[in-house]
Formats: C-alpha cells, structure tokens, sequence
C-alpha cells in the first residue's frame, strides 16, 4: 500500500471511530446503527412518510425523550447486542408487560415508537 | 285458523285458553309450541300478512337522549314482526351474562345461564339453526381452515355464531310459519286487531279481557285464562304504561320500573387490525355455506379483572369499512322498506369503493365492529308521549342513555385486543379517533346500536328489583306475562333473539304446567 492511501484510509479510520467516541464522550449518544431506527415491524404495514409522522408525534407527546441521546439510550443501551432480533425482543416485552403507548390512535410497544421518533430526529438533522 | 280482525261484526268477543299479543319470534314460537294441544291460542297481531303503511303508524314514536334510529322504522308491525328485518344472528348468553357483576349497577339476574340450558336448545327449531353448538372446535370438524389467530385463549376466544334460516333476508317468520299457524286447528290468529286497553278486575291482580280495535273503528273483546304480551320491549312497555285506568302509573308498575333500563347493543367500528403478514383462514368472515359467523371475545376473568362490560369484536375488511356509512346514517327515514333500500345501497357502494383499494397493507387491514352490551341504566327508558296514534293509545317515546361504563368498557375491549395481537406478533391496531382519549365519556352520533330493544319489563325477584318475576309473569298480576327481550336483566354481548325465543319457550311451558295443575 503506498504511504498516500494508508494515511487517508488510516485518517478515514480514525474519524469513524473518533466520531461515535464524539458522540458517546461529548453528546452522551451511543454508537447504533441508524438503520435499526425503522421497525421492521411496522414498515410491513406503513410507508416511510407514516413512520415519521408517527415518530414527529411521539416525539411531541413524550418531550422528555425529545433528543436522540434519550432515544438511543433507551434502545440500545448494551453497545454489543445491537439487531433487528434484539429490537423485536423487546417489542414482545413491551406488549407482554404492558408497555404500550397510544400515538394517533395506533397502539404500539414503546420500543417501536422510540424507533420512529429516532428516525423521525435523524431525519430532521439529515 | 286466521280471522281478519277488520270482517268480525263490532262488539265481537273472542275467548280462548290463552292470548298471545304480537307475532314476532317470541309470539309465534310460543304459538307453534301450543299447536296440537287441547288448548285454543288466540294470537293477536296488529297488522296483516302485508306491509301496512296505516298500521306501521302506530310504531312511531319520538327520541331523546343518544341519537336513535326512528321508531317507526326500527320494527315492523306485520305477520312475523320484526323477524322481517332482522339479520338472523343467534348465539348463546355467557355464563358471565348472569352473575354477579359488581361493578356493573342493576346487573344480577334472579336465575342462571343453566336454568335456561335447555331452552336454548329448543329455541333452535322455530329459528331453524343447526346443531346446538357454539364451540368453534365443533365447528372446525365441519369444513377446514376454520384457524383462529394465534391469541392467549386465557384472555381471548372465538365466540360462535349461528345464522337463522328464517332471517329476513331469507323473508323472516312470515313465510315459514304462515301456512302451519293459518292451519292449526287450536290457534286462532287475528290480524288487524291491535290491542288498545288492557282491563283488569277489581283488584288488579288479574286480567279480565283486552279490547282489540283497528281501522274499522269497531271494537272487540278478547277473554283467555292467561295473556302474555309478546310485542317487543317498547311496545310491551307502552301497553303496559298506556293501561292507566284502574293503575294510575300503568299495570305492573307500582315501583316506577316499567320502560326503565331500555337496553341496546352497541354495534360500533371501534378499531382497525393491520395484519403485519397474510394470515389465512376462513374464519372471522360469514360462512354461507355453514350459516356461521365468530367474532373476538373476551374472556371473563378478564372482564372481571378490568371491571368491563361484555362485548365482541366482528372483523370486516377495512377497505370496505372506511367506505360505508355507518348504519345509523342510512337508517332514518320512517319508512322502514326505504331505510332498508338506504342500508343495502349505502353497504353496495362502499363494496364498489373497496374495490380500488385493493392493494398493499390494507387488503390485510380489518375493522373491528364491537358488539357490546350497554350497562343497565334506569334513565334510559320508555315513556308514553302526550301524541296519540291512530287508534287513541299514546305513542312510546325513547331515552336512550348511555353511561361512562359502556365507554371505558368499548375502549378497553379494544385495547386488551390490541395488546393480544401484539403479543402474538400478529398486527397492530388503530382505535377510532372517537376511543383515544381516556376522558372522553360521550358518544359520536354515527354511534351505532343493533335494533335491540330490551330490558324496559326486567326480571327481579321481587316487584321493587323487576316488573316480571323469575317466571316473566307481571309480579302481582297472576295471570299476565311478558315474552321477549323485555325481561332481560342485562343484554349480553350477543344478538337477542335466541335467547328471547328460549324465554318465550320456557314461559310456554310454565303456563302450560299452570293450566293443567287449574284443570
């Protein structure tokens, strides 16, 4: 490898793994992947638009989860059990215990509804 | 035989063993019940083998309260009653419907689910059902992918239904039984002979004879051993308050509880189900070929976990659902054949309409209908309007009141549902707007009920707890009685019908036991 690229893919290294260090260190967020914010579930059933919409609503009835630092603490508090598999799982316990919220008239595991609000923030920022 | 009540020479009197008022399902499966028994039945009806326009009149009637569907047009006053637009859906009370419920006011019944068993039973031959069976694994043995979603059968289960063949789509009671009563020997069936008082002797404690009128002007008397009203719950209710002469507030009404407790069953979209992948079955839709319909139920430790009243949840395409007016709208005009054309017209353009929503996630959607019981409610009630009909009797007037019970428990019945289908990973479900917000006690006017009328002569063991006794004889008058869903203490989640029949069947066979032990 010539020395140029080895700097830059080096450089591009360090920002990858700087920036989700940023994130946690400076920001509180932690590192996930922002594919995982669309449940999968409901995506069977609602185009992207709804998803959003739904999350814009949640994200105004629970103010107190309005950053995606509380959103993505909730979601994906263990850093090394990140799925799609493991958001489901805890979509079951939500309906199994009774963690349910109403948005829209919609009857959702919090989990699920968490999702949408974190697409819904990401895609404010993008 | 049949006599037209409008040929009879005036001042005619009519005598028999006993009188049966009203030829609606629970008049005539009484009636069939006494054919070919040495006893003559005279069995009264208002109206003739035709619709009848001048007769229907006399159904009218004003609303207050809830928005109701007009009077006039919720039944029919004809051979066959009501049956000519009834839908034909039977299914049995829950063991639930009968008990004790706390936190339901007014609820408890003076007999059980199983004293009435055996009726049910036989109520099956005049409602030409199939087997007596209402377990869907019966059902499953009798055609395949009969498969329920996969719910906790701790917190729900598939409730039965089955479809009368002498519903009125198939043309009611009418054209069934015409010929078989008409050719009875021992029943004598008067139309056009609408009764206009009630006379009791001295004492009110017996009947003495009725007086039957109709468009003639000329009157007649009709004189049997025992009378039973079987004329629907308002008409009952009117006829009873109406007979003021010898009982300042009405016969039967010393404790001010006749027309109280009118009941409905609510019949409202409450939700929509968004299946998350296709789910095939052949249930959760009418089975033509079964004459079978189920619906979610909620199972009753749950109920009495929630403190909820009992209801079900029928499931109709969401395409078509969105699109349909709700029944309520099309049903009020005061001719009823007119609301019936605004019904089937309303229901064919929303099946056009579903038709272009025929891809993506809503072919997977579907419509929760709840069918639910309404808490018994004294305020809801029956009261003689200062208008008169035709024949001199004043109209009925309706108070339909609802309570904030019947709302939290329509809410809830749809949320536990929607916690289930979570749980089993199935869908997820959308409440109507009019469910959402938790303090919200009223109804939307698009509120839909199923034309039940009940509970305005309820059951009670004394006459302070009910108009009837346990026997649905009018406590302190020993020889009248009442048939129908008048006398139910609470309406269930299921249709009336099939139980009022069983009613009616087990009245038959009290009065028949009292006139042997009297001869």
């Amino acid at each position: 490898m010539k020395r140029r690229n080895f700097v830059l893919l080096a450089s591009a290294g360090v920002v990858a793994v700087s920036i989700p260090a940023v994130n946690y260190f400076f920001y509180g967020i932690p590192d996930y992947d922002k594919k995982l914010s669309i449940p999968q579930l409901l995506s069977l059933i609602w185009d992207e638009e709804k998803i959003l919409s739904i999350g814009a609503k949640y994200s105004e009835t629970f103010a107190e989860e309005n950053s995606e630092r509380d959103l993505a603490r909730a979601l994906f508090a263990d850093p090394l059990n990140q799925s799609y598999d493991k958001l489901e799982e805890m979509t079951q316990a939500d309906f199994d215990e009774g963690r349910m919220v109403i948005i829209d008239g919609w009857v959702l595991s919090k989990t699920e509804a968490r999702q949408c609000a974190l697409h819904h923030l990401q895609n404010q920022k993008a | 035989m049949h006599v037209d009540a409008r040929k009879l020479p005036a001042n005619s009197i009519i005598e028999g063993d006993i009188c049966i008022i009203g030829t609606g399902p629970a008049g005539l499966s009484m009636a069939m019940d006494w054919m070919n028994t040495p006893y003559n039945v005279m069995l009264l009806e208002s109206g003739g083998f035709e619709y009848d326009d001048k007769v229907q009149d006399m159904l009218a009637g004003e609303s207050t309260g809830q928005r109701y569907f007009p009077l006039r047009s919720t039944r029919l006053s004809q051979f066959g009653g009501t049956s000519g637009h009834w839908a034909g859906m039977c299914s049995p009370f829950d063991d639930i419907d009968f008990e004790k419920r706390d936190w339901v006011p007014d609820s408890e019944w003076p007999i059980t689910r199983k004293e009435l068993e055996p009726y049910y039973e036989r109520a099956h031959q005049p409602l030409k059902l199939g087997p007596y069976k209402y377990d869907l694994p019966y059902w499953q043995t009798q055609a395949p992918n009969l498969n329920p979603f996969p719910l906790d059968e701790k917190v729900i289960w598939n409730k039965i239904w089955q479809l009368s063949n002498v519903a009125g789509w198939k043309g009611g009671f009418m054209p069934a039984y015409k010929d078989s009563i008409v050719n009875a020997k021992n029943i004598h069936l008067h139309t056009y002979a609408t009764v206009v008082a009630i006379a009791a002797n001295e004492s009110v404690n017996s009947i003495q004879e009725l007086v039957i009128k109709n468009s003639t002007n000329n009157t007649h008397k009709v004189r049997a051993k025992h009378f039973v009203l079987a004329t629907g719950a308002i008409q009952n209710a009117r006829m009873l308050l109406a007979a003021n002469e010898q009982a300042k507030k009405g016969l039967g009404n010393d404790n001010d509880l006749v027309g109280r407790y009118f009941m409905e069953h609510l019949e409202v979209d409450t939700a929509e189900m968004w299946l998350l992948k296709p789910f095939p079955t052949d249930l959760n839709t009418f089975n033509q070929k079964l004459m079978f319909w189920n619906e979610l139920a909620i199972r009753k430790e749950v109920q009495r976990e929630e403190k909820i009243l009992n209801g079900t949840c029928g499931l109709a395409p969401t395409a078509y659902a969105r699109n349909k007016t709700p029944v309520i709208d099309t049903w009020q005009n005061e001719d009823p054949r007119k609301s019936l054309d605004n019904f089937f017209n309303s229901w064919h353009e929303a099946e056009e309409k579903a038709k272009t929503l025929s891809q993506g996630a809503i072919t997977r959607a579907f419509t929760f209908q709840t069918r639910m019981e309404q808490s018994p409610n004294p305020d809801s009630r029956v009261t003689l309007s200062e208008k008169k009909d035709a024949l001199g009797v004043p109209l009925a007037n309706l108070n339909w009141a609802l309570t904030p019970l019947d709302k939290r428990s329509l809410r809830r019945i749809n949320q536990i549902i929607a916690k289930e289908v979570g749980k089993a990973g199935i869908a997820r479900i959308k409440l109507h707007d009019f469910l959402v917000d938790e303090n919200d006690d009223s109804f939307p006017k698009s509120t839909n009920a199923g034309w039940h009328h009940m509970g305005t002569t309820r059951m009670g063991t004394t006459p302070k707890e009910g108009v009837v006794d346990i026997h649905c004889q009018v406590h302190g008058i020993n020889n009248l009685h009442v048939a129908g869903s008048g006398c139910y203490v609470t309406a269930g989640a299921p249709n009336p019908t099939l139980t009022l029949v069983a009613f009616a069947l087990r009245l038959s066979d009290r009065i028949k036991e009292r006139m042997k032990l009297n001869s």
